[in-house]
């Protein structure tokens, strides 16, 4: 092995503190040292111009680049060294910034034998690298979305827009999740089912969208390109391929039951679509309320059906999906009612939260668009909306703020307030965040224009007295005790991740946050991106957002997608786990150690297996198997014993 | 985790017990409910071994089940038998430490538990093996091998097989024996022994197990009595300490030859990682000034103790296998004690119990 050398100054940040020309006097003469050299930014052209020379000039089959982490440069200066003529993977990068120059600022003797140490080590690691060459992976130009908020939904138009096919699989049987339930949306104030529908039926009608509503994931396996899905499509009770969506049977349901749509503030029937424009416009039975099958008798919809397609007999089917890559828009869910008692949400009628303020305020909702308490249906005077509920509590509730809170809230003071004109919104905020364009100046006038009144402070306690929702509170401004008599209180409850989030995420393999949102790669850099390669996220499943932030991640995630798609192979690392089968018993404790379901036991050989491609080479097999016969490439326990010899 | 066994008396007639326990071996060969059977064996005067019986004859006549002394830890030729599922049904007489052994190395894929019957047998203890030799036939006066003395489990788990236990301790001067039998035990074996006549036994298990708890809680106070002594002897500081004890060490490797739960085909401290090439050998020597050789002792110990030590069933037979008489019983004794402590693990109790590297529990490594 002829080895070069090359040492970056990276201008003062380790040269300012390693002694570079000490360390290129006392490696000279290290055994299989060919070349070594140093330069003031090594990643700079001319800098990558000088290995480039050098792999030529010199015959160096091995190089060793004394510079940043890897995680900067790696891949560059692979890259440069294959350009040379190189093997990439005959390139080693030796760590001395952040690991020596810059935590050992003060004591630059000691980082200079460090440093020295830390190439020896790594000069030990080439010596013994093969060359290697990448694993080639098929990729399957299909996708899938799991959610179909709008979120999903932009993402699966964007995908399937581009040409390739999308399975869309939502759990309710519509599409839209919430914006379906929203009436009116910030900051424009323009009609949320009006700007919902046509996309809903864009992606009901799409030809290379496959939709599927009512349905979960119940089963995933596979890899980046090629997972294999398998939806459960739960019983509709209506065969949906005959239905013409006509309503009849609905029509003369006798069973009449609460609408989750309306979240409890108006009735529906056992066999119901959720609301008019719901995409598909199909019904669904409910099977714990329906007569049929809690009585065992009535069948009313089964003789009204002029087509037929009522079938009691129907069962969850299973359907098998192949998909490249995965978008998760599973969205949110409102921190629910039982945590609030001291605001007495759950208790007092008239105590609601915002997703039930939309319906009210809904034109297609259970009061016609007016605003109507729920107790007696009076039109309140007197509306206090408290924000933050659940939301920055580190006692009770979550740390974290729900960011669109005080959006919402404006919008629901001020919406108010246009049909209630003598009426008084009253708005409890710890803070007001009104990040966003246009934001600022919408929050600006639910003040100056429609009167609403803000008080900075927290509520300690709601209770109903003589007909009237008593609501105790602190001005902190003014340092005073507020005490309003009032009408309706509206609870902006903290946004969680929808229930069952972090099943899934076990179930594909992703991680979730302490509150159960879904990890992003990167909290800057990869924000679409799970850990899981080939696994994207997108919309509230991630963390609290607005719309026009929704549909930006959505289409984000759909360009990663179709990055993605543009090829029909990936390369993967050829850095990975292999088994030397002659050493392995076939004790089985690496296959469960491995996070990436990377290795399975070949019962007959008994010896364990290496999947090329989910190996993403972490090497917890090699710490786990005592025999030494599982090993990965380029990083052999021999290596690392020379390794640390090197250092010792 | 307890399990109802179903207890039957087998009484012990003038020619004594292992007389009458080789009777139920060779009938369980002679009826075919078991085709071949592990058990210990007199080769020659003094020295005992294994047999591998078919002859229901070989079994009643050659069988020693009863004999003080554990060449081996048996499981490990057990696994070596039943490494794949045999054809036919393979019993094995053992020893409680043995079986704890052979669950270790079922949960380690090293042998199947399918098609195999495991007949424990309650151990008073067993003599080193060249004492026993020696002093053969007048061995009543040797006392029991260290490790035996501060055995904590002198009978064999309930749980670990469905198969037969074997107890005396606490029985009437050895005039009968109880046969445990195991709820999920085969029904045609079931059948083959139920069909001997023996009456039931629960009382006797019961005075069994009045005896075994007081056993267990002296045999528990002489191993915190040995811990703490050895541990005054041998604890010198950290890895020094154990650097100094294990001097002697000529990287034999007998130890592990002789552990039932170091289960490596070649141990890695044998391959080539650790052939070192002349060059390194060499810049090691320059480095320190010296270089000791044997090299990589410490190494090679704690690797193993990483490997093995949850699983180690404190059998001794390390110690007993080395030729320059290492204490390593001691050390891995105080070292298992620990690790296994901190996963809450108990090996070879029962092969549901999952292998601690194979979970994770977020507070496993918590400072305690
Ligand atoms: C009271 C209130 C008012 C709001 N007003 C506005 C506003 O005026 N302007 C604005 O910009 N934003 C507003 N928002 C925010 C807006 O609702 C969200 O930004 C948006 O709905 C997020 O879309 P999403 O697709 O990420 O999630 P969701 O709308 O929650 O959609 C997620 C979808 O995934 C489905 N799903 C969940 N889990 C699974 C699973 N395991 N399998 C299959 N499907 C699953 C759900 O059924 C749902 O259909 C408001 C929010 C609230 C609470
Ligand atoms: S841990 Fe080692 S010996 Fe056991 S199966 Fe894995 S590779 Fe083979
Ligand atoms: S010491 Fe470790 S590697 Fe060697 S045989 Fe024992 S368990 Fe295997
Ligand atoms: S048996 Fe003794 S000498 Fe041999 S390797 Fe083990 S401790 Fe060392």
């Amino acid at each position: 092995m002829r080895i070069g050398v090359f040492i970056c100054h990276c201008g003062l940040n380790i040269g300012g503190v390693v002694d570079i020309p000490e360390i290129l006097q006392t490696l000279a003469g290290y055994d299989g040292l060919e070349y070594v050299t140093d330069y003031r930014y090594m990643c700079s052209d001319p800098g990558q111009q000088v290995i480039k020379d050098a792999i030529r000039d010199k015959g160096l089959t091995g190089v060793v680049i004394a510079a940043c982490s890897p995680a900067m440069h790696e891949s560059t200066f692979r890259r440069t060294a294959e350009a040379a003529g190189l093997n990439p993977f005959r390139c080693e990068i030796a760590n001395i910034r952040e690991q020596c120059s810059w935590p050992h600022r003060d004591e630059p003797r000691r980082a200079t034998q460090k440093a020295l140490e830390i190439i020896r080590a790594s000069m030990e690691k080439v010596r013994q690298n093969e060359e290697l060459s990448p694993v080639s992976i098929p990729v399957t130009r299909q996708a899938l979305v799991i959610g179909c908020g709008i979120a999903g939904m932009q993402a699966a138009l964007d995908i399937a827009d581009a040409g390739y096919k999308v399975t869309v699989v939502e759990r309710l049987p519509y599409i839209g999740g919430h914006m379906a339930q929203l009436s009116e949306t910030f900051p424009t104030l323009d009609c949320s089912q009006c700007i919902l529908t046509p996309k809903a039926s864009e992606v009901g009608s799409h030809p290379n969208i496959d939709l599927f509503t009512n349905s979960e994931v119940h089963a995933i396996s596979g890899y980046v390109g090629n997972f294999n899905v398998t939806i459960r499509k739960k019983a509709s009770y209506v065969n949906w391929d005959i239905c013409n969506g006509c309503g009849l049977c609905m029509e003369k349901c006798p069973e009449k039951t609460e609408s989750h749509f309306e979240l409890g503030l108006a009735t529906t029937k056992a066999i119901s679509i959720a609301f008019p424009q719901a995409v598909p416009n199909r019904p669904v039975i409910n099977a714990e309320v329906c007569r049929h099958f809690t009585k065992g008798k009535c069948g009313v919809c089964e003789k009204v059906c002029p087509v037929g397609a009522i079938d009691f007999e129907q069962e969850d089917t299973f359907i098998h999906r192949e998909a490249g890559a995965i978008i998760v828009a599973t969205g949110y869910d409102l921190h629910p009612k039982s945590k609030v008692g001291e605001y007495g949400y759950g208790v007092v009628k008239d105590v609601i939260d915002g997703l039930e303020f939309e319906r009210l305020n809904s034109a297609s909702g259970p009061t016609q668009g007016e605003i109507r308490r729920p107790s007696d249906g009076k039109i309140p005077k007197e509306v206090v909306f408290i924000q933050c509920v659940g939301s920055r509590d580190q006692e009770d509730g979550y740390p974290y703020c729900s960011k669109i809170c005080c959006m919402y809230t404006a919008k629901h003071a001020r919406l108010y307030k246009h049909k209630v004109p003598d009426g008084q919104p009253y708005v409890f905020y710890m803070d007001i965040r009104a990040g966003g364009k246009g934001y600022e100046e919408f929050v600006q006038r639910a003040t100056e224009e429609d009167g609403v009144l803000y008080l900075r402070g927290r509520v300690s306690r709601v209770f109903e007295e003589n007909g009237k929702i008593v609501v105790f509170g602190v001005d902190t401004l003014s340092n005073k005790k507020v005490e309003i008599h009032g009408d309706m209180v509206v609870l902006a409850t903290a946004i969680i991740p929808s229930h069952g989030q972090t099943d899934l995420a076990r179930l594909l393999k992703i991680s979730t946050d302490e509150w159960g949102f879904l990890s992003e790669a990167h909290p800057k850099l990869r924000p679409v991106e799970s850990l899981t390669r080939g696994i994207y996220i997108a919309g509230c499943a991630q963390a609290p957002k607005d719309i026009p932030d929704s549909v930006t991640q959505a289409s984000s995630a759909a360009a990663k997608v179709l990055a993605l798609f543009s090829s029909d192979t990936l390369s993967h690392t050829p850095e990975i786990a292999v088994v030397d089968e002659e050493l392995c018993r076939g004790c089985g404790v690496c296959i469960e150690v491995c996070a990436y379901d990377a290795r399975t036991l070949d019962i007959r050989r008994r010896v364990a297996v290496v999947n090329e491609v989910l190996c993403e080479g972490c090497g917890a097999c090699q710490v786990a198997c005592p025999s030494g016969a599982t090993y990965q490439r380029n990083m052999g326990l021999a290596q690392v014993m020379s390794m640390i010899d090197a250092v010792i | 985790m307890t399990v109802i066994m179903n207890n039957l008396v087998i009484p012990v007639g003038e020619e004594g017990r292992t007389r009458a326990l080789n009777e139920v071996l060779g009938k369980l060969l002679e009826l075919g409910v078991v085709d071949a059977m592990m058990v210990p064996t007199m080769v020659t005067p003094g020295v005992i071994t294994y047999l591998l019986a078919r002859d229901p004859e070989f079994a009643r006549s050659k069988a020693e089940p009863f004999a003080p002394v554990m060449p081996v830890n048996g499981a490990s030729f057990v696994a070596k038998v039943v490494s794949k599922k045999p054809k036919g049904k393979v019993c094995a007489l053992l020893k409680p430490c043995e079986v704890r052994a052979l669950t270790e190395l079922v949960k380690l894929k090293q042998a199947e538990a399918d098609n195999l019957l495991v007949i424990g047998i309650d151990c008073l203890g067993t003599v080193a093996r060249g004492e026993y030799e020696k002093a053969y036939p007048d061995v009543d006066r040797l006392s029991v091998r260290e490790a035996c003395k501060v055995c904590l489990n002198p009978d064999p788990p309930d749980t670990a097989f469905a198969g037969i236990n074997i107890g005396y301790i606490g029985l009437d001067d050895g005039r009968c024996l109880l046969a445990s039998l195991s709820p999920d035990l085969d029904d045609r074996i079931r059948g083959v022994i139920e069909e001997l006549g023996f009456e039931k036994g629960d009382g006797l298990a019961d005075q069994r197990q009045a005896a075994l708890a007081v056993l267990k809680e002296e045999r528990g106070n002489s191993y915190e009595e040995f811990l703490r002594k050895t541990h005054a002897e041998q604890d010198d500081g950290g890895v020094c300490g154990i650097a100094k004890l294990l001097a002697a060490c000529v990287g034999c490797r007998n130890c592990r030859v002789a552990c039932p739960v170091c289960y490596c085909r070649e141990c890695i401290f044998d391959g080539d990682v650790f052939e070192y090439e002349t060059r390194q050998l060499l810049e090691r020597a320059e480095k320190k000034g010296g270089l000791k050789i044997p090299g990589e002792t410490l190494l090679y110990h704690l690797t193993r103790m990483n490997h093995m030590s949850l699983s180690c069933v404190a059998c001794g037979m390390c110690e007993e296998a080395c030729p320059v008489d290492i204490r390593l019983f001691p050390l891995f004794a105080r070292i298992a004690r620990r690790t296994q402590g901190i996963m809450e693990y108990t090996p070879g109790r029962s092969p549901e119990d999952p292998l601690p590297f194979t979970t994770f529990r977020e507070d496993e490594l918590e400072p305690r």
